[in-house]
């Protein structure tokens, strides 16, 4: 198998990012498309996993960085499509009201309770189905009460004050059988067998807000607010409080070439004129000549080609199967599980394609 | 999802391959594959089976990244702290 004569080789690989637009942005998809060279452009499994290389650049608690090598473009983008939009996440649905005396309405209220993200596992739950009851398994009970007394002065009501409830809700059903026996329980909202406290991984970290200085409302004297609320499973798809990152994006790696030795006058001129220092200038003995020395801070602002002449000196590419990824998780999971699980969900889209096509 | 099914496009089999979405408020998509003799039905379900071993692989190669750039960061971590506690010989390998 042959190699593809350079010029060739740059289109395939490389988005060539010109003064006015970028070209060769699309990935030649079409197997027999170098055939005439001898060279075979299809896909094959083997090859894929022979090149495909993952490198973890950057990995906090929060958010992540690493760079996928060898990848397609279009794989890369169902990942963060499904990152964003598929993943799912715990987040309050239903908000019972008991005593709302706030300026916030009840519905602005019960709004902004909804965007509190949750510091809670998603996958030990289940999804909450049409007439399904609200049980353990699929339920999280917070409650808030607050008061602001007559004469003390005006609070601020911060996510913290939301307490989980690991034995359901605490809210009594009205019945208007007045015949029920006093011995049985009085029936609440929810029907919690047994306690959440008794999962292992509760014990450990109570179901809490993620953080506990949001806001969520302010009281004035005399004041009070008196709510529990539901949080359930759901996926972005449905509504932007179930998404289990804050964003996920991916750039691909810029690369900067410089065509021709650029020295001297106009090596200072090249590095004063990258505002991200792009550029070093190394000494060698009889002058100083330019040379690429981070490469990846590049932000294609193409200053470096405008200007008369700059364009064939420098020559700005993307390289096209190199991505460099970044995850900004919400809270709810950490930013390497959450890829996992979206390279999962892919997975199981193809399985229930294979078995409705057979 | 239907994008990287155009992965099957790669495959010598497969002389076109594309997709269009009729109406935006209703979630149906039409999916064309006309292949080189093969039964199309194959080779989508042969491209779909492909698309699932690429992302376990992608699964498999990124945990591992993952584990082993937290390894590395633990002995980074670990020589820091044996270097500023003076004389201390913390040799334990986690």
């Amino acid at each position: 198998m042959g190699q593809l004569p350079p010029h060739l080789e740059l289109q395939r690989s490389r988005v060539s990012c010109n003064k006015d637009a970028p070209i060769h942005t699309e990935s030649i998809q079409y197997s027999g498309a170098y055939a005439s060279m001898g060279i075979d452009n299809s896909s094959r499994l083997d090859r894929f996993s022979n090149n495909f290389r993952v490198e973890v650049v950057r990995l906090n608690e929060d958010d992540m960085e690493f760079d996928m090598i060898g990848i397609d473009a279009a794989i890369a983008n169902s990942f963060r499509r499904i990152l964003i939009a598929e993943l799912p996440t715990m987040a309050i649905e239903k908000v019972l009201i008991a005593n709302n005396t706030s300026i916030i309405q009840d519905e602005v209220l019960a709004h902004r309770l909804g965007l509190v993200p949750i510091r809670v596992d998603p996958r030990l739950f289940l999804a909450i189905v049409e007439n399904d009851q609200p049980n353990e398994k699929n339920t999280i009970v917070f409650k808030l009460h607050v008061q602001c007394k007559r004469g003390s002065p005006r609070i601020t009501v911060k996510s913290d004050a939301l307490k989980w409830l690991p034995n359901g809700s605490e809210l009594v059903k009205e019945t208007r059988n007045a015949t029920s026996d006093s011995s049985s329980k009085p029936e609440t909202y929810t029907y919690f067998c047994c306690s959440q406290e008794t999962i292992p991984e509760f014990v450990k970290n109570p179901i809490i807000p993620k953080y506990p200085d949001i806001i969520i409302a302010k009281l004035g004297p005399g004041q009070e607010i008196e709510l529990e609320a539901y949080a359930v499973k759901g996926i972005r798809k449905t509504h932007a409080k179930w998404s289990p990152v804050a964003t996920a994006w991916y750039r691909m790696l810029p690369e900067v070439v410089l065509l021709e030795d650029i020295e001297d006058d106009l090596a200072e001129e090249l590095k004063s004129k990258c505002p991200v220092n792009l550029f070093d200038i190394e000494d060698l003995g009889k002058g100083r000549r330019a040379t690429v020395a981070r490469p990846r801070a590049c932000t294609l602002c193409r200053e470096c080609i405008r200007g008369d002449d700059w364009e064939k000196r420098v020559a700005l590419h993307r390289v096209k199967d190199h991505f460099i990824f970044t995850i900004e998780s919400t809270g709810a999971l950490p930013p390497e599980v959450l890829f996992t699980e979206a390279v999962k969900i892919l997975e199981d889209k193809c399985e229930r394609m294979i078995t409705e096509l057979s | 999802m239907k994008r990287p099914i155009f992965n099957s496009n790669k495959s010598p089999r497969v002389t076109f391959c594309g997709y269009s979405i009729p109406h935006p408020s209703e979630a149906r998509v039409n999916i064309r594959v006309q292949t080189t003799g093969d039964p199309a039905r194959e080779v989508l379900k042969d491209a779909c089976q492909n698309l699932m071993l690429m992302c376990r692989n992608v699964r498999c190669t990124f945990d591992k990244a993952v584990e082993d750039f937290k390894a590395s960061n633990a002995v980074k971590a670990m020589k820091i702290d044996s270097q500023d506690s003076s004389g201390d010989d913390s040799e334990e390998s986690e």
